[in-house]
């Protein structure tokens, strides 16, 4: 236990007595004890003044942080979207007319991009607008990856992120998508990020939406959080989905501890028929992924919350990590994550698998009729926050079922 | 019984005296017992809830030993010279953690079956860091060296010569020296985060011989990732040197690990004898030079065709000289 003296003054007429006492002997001892004294001091003095850290060190250049793009666009909304309009001359370019492509001595094709190409300035904007169309959506098309929003104040504090696709869906279909996502987003001051899915074909290896269309999710979203700095959560959601209940916020209806604590699994098989389980004793303070688990105890893919932390974004750049990428998973990015998940208990120990009823309602045709007890527990219901259509593809029934529920949210 | 009374009678009155005294000390001390006691057991738990305590605080840096590893283990019998050069080296950061109050842990690596399949071969390292901070959680830094190592300097603290000056003595960047070629301007990496390791290059790439990580959140997950299967299963026959080809890959392809990882100059932790790095003999950023009393002096792949006795000895011989003072020769 360390002695704290209690009276000050006690202290302060000791000095007193110690200074007199000093001045006494210095009386006593003439010049020449004066002249130590005075030495003493410089030394002193010299001593502080050699362990001050000096200034001369050269400013050493720390490279500045940027995205795919070494430039970047301040936008002046948080409403990212691209200009869906331009989906049809998108669609007679295709892919091979917006990136260039590299074929190397053993006949392998890719496309790459430029990360130090520079976006169009005003002036070049007006005039590629009237006279070379193509051009002009070509170059629209690669500066929407440039856009940022790195307004401090009134920054939002959740962003949704979504990848639309213009080879595969229709043009309605696609401003169904954004315009719920833009709705939802604008009554709760959240920022948006929406990117054609083409623009990351370059980025990874499969070059293709078939292949890929999966690994482009985490690309965005790290995307996304270069984006928004300064936002706290980012909300991947699919673009065959829509948010039903545009009043609920995401606090509300997720994030919030109370809330995220209830909707917790634990101690579940991480995914089906893993021996790995979730953590028992989980503390949703500490969640920074959080991802729901389907009926069938698969991981859902479709819609997840990453937080931009150290696990969140160990997270997203694991999974975008090659290596992971194009390990040849049994399917692609839910094996790739239940790995992660398995093997390395200190991302688990973050991660919230919750139940699918909070952020990924799964709509099923037979079952909305409240059927089974179960069907109630995990698939789409009335009511419900959001609306999946995972497997649409399949049936390639997305742009019916969208559309018809659409409608549903519009009535609201 | 007439002969024995004054006897007894004189015995009880010099009893008598003394005992009177005696039993007044027994009184004057029974009316204090409780104070004291009271004031033992307060004293009791102060002592137990304050950090106060008689020998040292936990150490701020541990240092960690690695032998045995070479083989070792059933394999290979360590010879009399191993067994010499590991004496030596170990002391030598004995008496080096013990001049400026660090910790030391030597730690096994012999070769054993749980890290024998080529997959698992790196595992080993990463066990020991997280066995480690395990053990020492209140740590700030650890300092991993190998045991063909020697800190020529001893008088240096890790504060001074590293910590205090980082800004001035560490690359965030791979502009300045890039032996593997890897790209160096990539996307999302914040160069402005604080570094939480601190490794060298030599001249074939990353060198994991003596390299400093702090204890932070990252770190405990950076070990975590650092052994994984999907890497090892796809590049275990590219990768021989194990983990330090997998922390390059991970360096290389993840952005959360690059903002972290600072490079220091070779010879600032982990300066190289002329027989290593042969193909680069002229480049004098790689090895030891005495009149510059470099720090640290690691013989990197001695037992590849060189004389590790020879070596070791040659710069234990060589540290003596150095740090021989004028009055020695009186003793």
């Amino acid at each position: 236990m360390p002695f704290i003296p209690k009276n000050k003054k006690k202290w302060t007429k000791s000095f007193k007595v110690w200074i007199s006492e000093l001045k006494f002997y210095l009386h006593k001892r003439n010049k020449f004890s004066m002249l130590l004294l005075i030495s003493v001091i410089i030394f002193l003095l010299y001593e502080l003044t050699s362990s001050l850290p000096s200034k001369s060190s050269a400013g050493y250049r720390i490279p500045k942080t940027h995205g795919m793009y070494q430039n970047e666009v301040q936008s002046s909304t948080p409403l990212i979207f691209p200009s869906v309009q331009d989906h049809g001359t998108l669609k007679e370019l295709g892919v091979e007319g917006l990136f260039t492509l590299r074929i190397d001595v053993d006949g392998n094709r890719e496309y790459v991009f430029k990360p130090e190409d520079t976006p169009m300035t005003e002036a070049e904007r007006k005039e590629l607008a009237e006279t070379d169309k193509k051009k002009f959506v070509k170059r629209t098309f690669l500066d929407h990856g440039k856009l940022v929003y790195k307004n401090k104040a009134n920054h939002p504090e959740v962003v949704i992120v979504t990848i639309i696709d213009f080879e595969n869906y229709s043009l309605d279909h696609i401003i169904n998508t954004v315009q719920n996502r833009v709705d939802y987003a604008q009554r709760h001051n959240y920022g948006t990020y929406v990117r054609w899915a083409q623009e990351f074909l370059p980025q990874v290896q499969k070059q293709s939406m078939e292949a890929s269309y999966e690994f482009i999710k985490p690309l965005a979203v790290r995307a996304a959080m270069n984006a928004f700095p300064y936002a706290k959560y980012f909300w991947f959601f699919d673009q065959n989905g829509l948010i039903m209940q545009l009043d609920t916020s995401l606090q509300q209806q997720l994030l919030e501890p109370k809330v995220l604590d209830a909707a917790v699994l634990k101690s579940v098989p991480v995914f089906e028929k893993s021996n790995i389980k979730t953590y028992k004793h989980f503390d949703a303070k500490t969640a920074k992924i959080i991802i729901p688990k389907t009926g069938a105890g698969k991981l859902d893919t479709s819609s997840f919350v990453v937080t931009p932390s150290i696990h969140g974004k160990a997270f997203l750049d694991y999974i975008n990590d090659p290596l992971v990428r194009n390990y040849p998973w049994p399917s692609s990015f839910t094996s790739a994550i239940g790995h992660l998940l398995q093997w390395h208990p200190r991302i688990l120990k973050r991660t919230a698998l919750v139940v699918p009823k909070t952020i990924a309602s799964v709509y099923s045709p037979s079952a909305v009729k409240k059927q089974a007890d179960d069907a109630e527990r995990f698939n789409y219901m009335d009511g419900d926050f959001v609306i999946t259509f995972t497997g649409c593809e399949a049936s390639k029934t997305c742009e019916i079922e969208l559309d018809k529920h659409y409608q549903l949210v519009k009535q609201d | 019984m007439t002969s024995s009374t004054p006897y007894e009678y004189s015995y009880e009155l010099d009893e008598k005296k003394p005992l009177n005294l005696d039993s007044n000390y027994v009184s004057s001390f029974s009316k204090y017992k409780r104070y004291v006691l009271w004031l033992f057991s307060i004293l009791f738990i102060l002592f137990w809830l304050s950090d106060f305590s008689l020998v040292a605080a936990e150490p701020k840096v541990v240092i960690i030993v690695a032998v045995n590893s070479g083989g070792g283990g059933v394999l290979k019998w360590k010879s009399e010279q191993e067994w010499a050069i590991e004496r030596i080296s170990i002391e030598n950061k004995r008496a080096y953690a013990k001049r400026h109050g660090y910790g030391l842990v030597i730690k096994d690596q012999a070769l054993s079956k749980r890290y024998s399949h080529e997959y698992r071969e790196g595992w080993q390292k990463v066990d020991i860091m997280k066995q480690t901070m395990r053990e020492f959680p209140n740590a700030e830094w650890f300092w991993w060296l190998d045991v063909e190592t020697l800190i020529m300097e001893p008088q240096l603290s890790l504060e001074e010569h590293i910590f205090d000056r980082l800004d001035e003595i560490a690359n965030k960047t791979l502009e300045a020296f890039n032996p593997l070629h890897i790209a160096t301007d990539v996307a999302y990496v914040d160069y402005s985060q604080p570094s939480d390791m601190l490794i060298t290059q030599d001249c074939g790439g990353f060198n994991l011989g003596s390299f400093l990580m702090r204890n932070t959140e990252w770190t405990e997950l950076l070990l975590d990732i650092w052994w994984d299967p999907v890497g090892y299963e796809q590049k275990h026959m590219v990768w021989e040197h194990r983990e330090q080809d997998a922390l390059e890959a991970l360096y290389a392809n993840e952005p959360w690990i690059r903002e972290k990882i600072a490079f220091l100059p070779l010879r600032q932790i982990n300066a190289f004898p002329p027989g290593a790095c042969a193909d680069f003999k002229y480049d004098l950023r790689y090895f030891y030079n005495e009149k510059e009393h470099d720090f640290v002096v690691n013989m990197a792949g001695c037992n590849f065709g060189r004389d590790c006795w020879g070596e070791m000895r040659q710069y234990t011989q060589l540290m003596q000289t150095l740090h021989r003072r004028w009055y020695s020769m009186f003793f």
